[in-house]
């Protein structure tokens, strides 16, 4: 399972990581009890600051996405009421609608950029 | 020495450095080769592009390192080798370090483990390969081997611990693949190494030891017919 940042797409980095890990689990490609690889290496990896990755991990943590555990270290668990793909997806759709009509693109621009990114 | 010869003489040496470069200079035939020599089947083409840099790493300071380590060491022997392989793939491992530059970074949502990159039984060859070679130095008071045998421990268990932490680089395969040589290559020339210089006395159980640490260094060496499961 990859994860990617890109550091020039305006979004911070840790939010990033924090919604890939989301869409993983929520997904079912990181099942419950999934290890994750500890700050400093998926720090090092990704080139972003330790407190990058950890703040990531902190808001995982305080959502009930992944526990940390001293001997186990990050595992990922699936926190009760969890919102279901759809709604994610919904969600997702709102922030990107909400973002699009603050730089005053249409609806149809809109629809040509998530074509864009889709086929990217 | 006059400075006129020190100039030749570097500058022959320079020369002879250049030329084995030459020589060593990988190109895709070989990183080709080398993935599919660990386990990597079919590697695209970024995939040994990857491989070349590596083994680029590697090789640009073996001529270098081979030239300069015979009058530093007053050793000219397979030493020499064994000096010149273990610190270039230290250099490498560091240079390796340096952590991702572009604006998209990707990593894989895994722990990395020493485990999930050698075997156990590698580890445990390279421990009682180093144990032994200092404790039979230690107890024939063969102090200034015993110093050479921890020094290449240190440098062997510091590619091997290099190679894991560096930031992940490419395809997951090749990753892992790539990591996987650099720490089997040092652990295997670590016991060769250890072996060698741990019993040195010349006798018939001497040879035996050496025997058994070469053939020991090439089974950790052989390239692993598949990947170990990815982390």
């Amino acid at each position: 399972m990859k994860i990617v940042v890109d550091t020039e797409n305006g979004l911070a980095p840790w939010r990033q990581v924090h919604d890939q890990v989301v869409r993983a689990v929520t997904a079912g490609a990181l099942p419950e009890g999934t290890r994750l690889p500890p700050i400093r290496q998926l720090a090092r990896d990704l080139g972003l600051a330790s407190g990058t990755v950890a703040r990531a991990y902190r808001e995982l943590e305080a959502a009930g996405w992944v526990t940390t555990a001293r001997a186990r270290g990050t595992v990922v668990t699936i926190p009760p009421g969890r919102p279901d793909p759809g709604a994610l997806l919904r969600s997702a759709a709102a922030d990107f609608a909400a973002a699009a009509q603050d730089l005053g693109a249409d609806l149809g621009t809109a629809l040509d950029a998530v074509r864009a990114a889709y086929r990217s | 020495m006059p400075w006129d010869n020190v100039l030749a003489v570097a500058l022959f040496t320079g020369l002879i450095g250049l030329a084995i470069l030459i020589v060593l200079w990988p190109g895709e035939k070989h990183g080709k080769r080398l993935l599919q020599r660990w386990g990597v089947t079919d590697p695209g083409a970024d995939e040994v592009a990857l491989a070349v840099r590596y083994l680029k790493r590697r090789r640009f300071w073996y001529p270098w390192l081979f030239l300069a380590i015979p009058p530093l060491l007053d050793d000219s022997g397979a030493g020499t080798i064994v000096v010149t392989l273990l610190l270039g793939g230290l250099i490498a491992e560091l240079l390796a370090q340096r952590p991702a530059r572009g604006a998209r970074r990707e990593a894989v949502l895994a722990p990395r483990t020493l485990l999930g990159i050698v075997p156990v039984w590698v580890l445990v060859l390279g421990g009682l390969a180093a144990a032994g070679a200092m404790v039979h130095l230690g107890l024939t008071a063969q102090w200034k081997l015993l110093a050479v045998a921890a020094g290449t421990v240190v440098v062997c268990a510091a590619i091997t611990l290099l190679a894991v932490r560096r930031p992940a680089v490419g395809e997951p395969r090749t990753d892992l693949a790539l990591r996987s040589r650099s720490a089997r290559v040092a652990i295997g020339l670590g016991i060769g190494a250890c072996t060698a210089i741990g019993w040195p006395s010349g006798d018939f159980g001497s040879f035996l030891v050496v025997v058994a640490g070469l053939v020991a260094f090439l089974a950790v060496t052989a390239p692993a017919k598949r990947l170990p499961a990815a982390a």
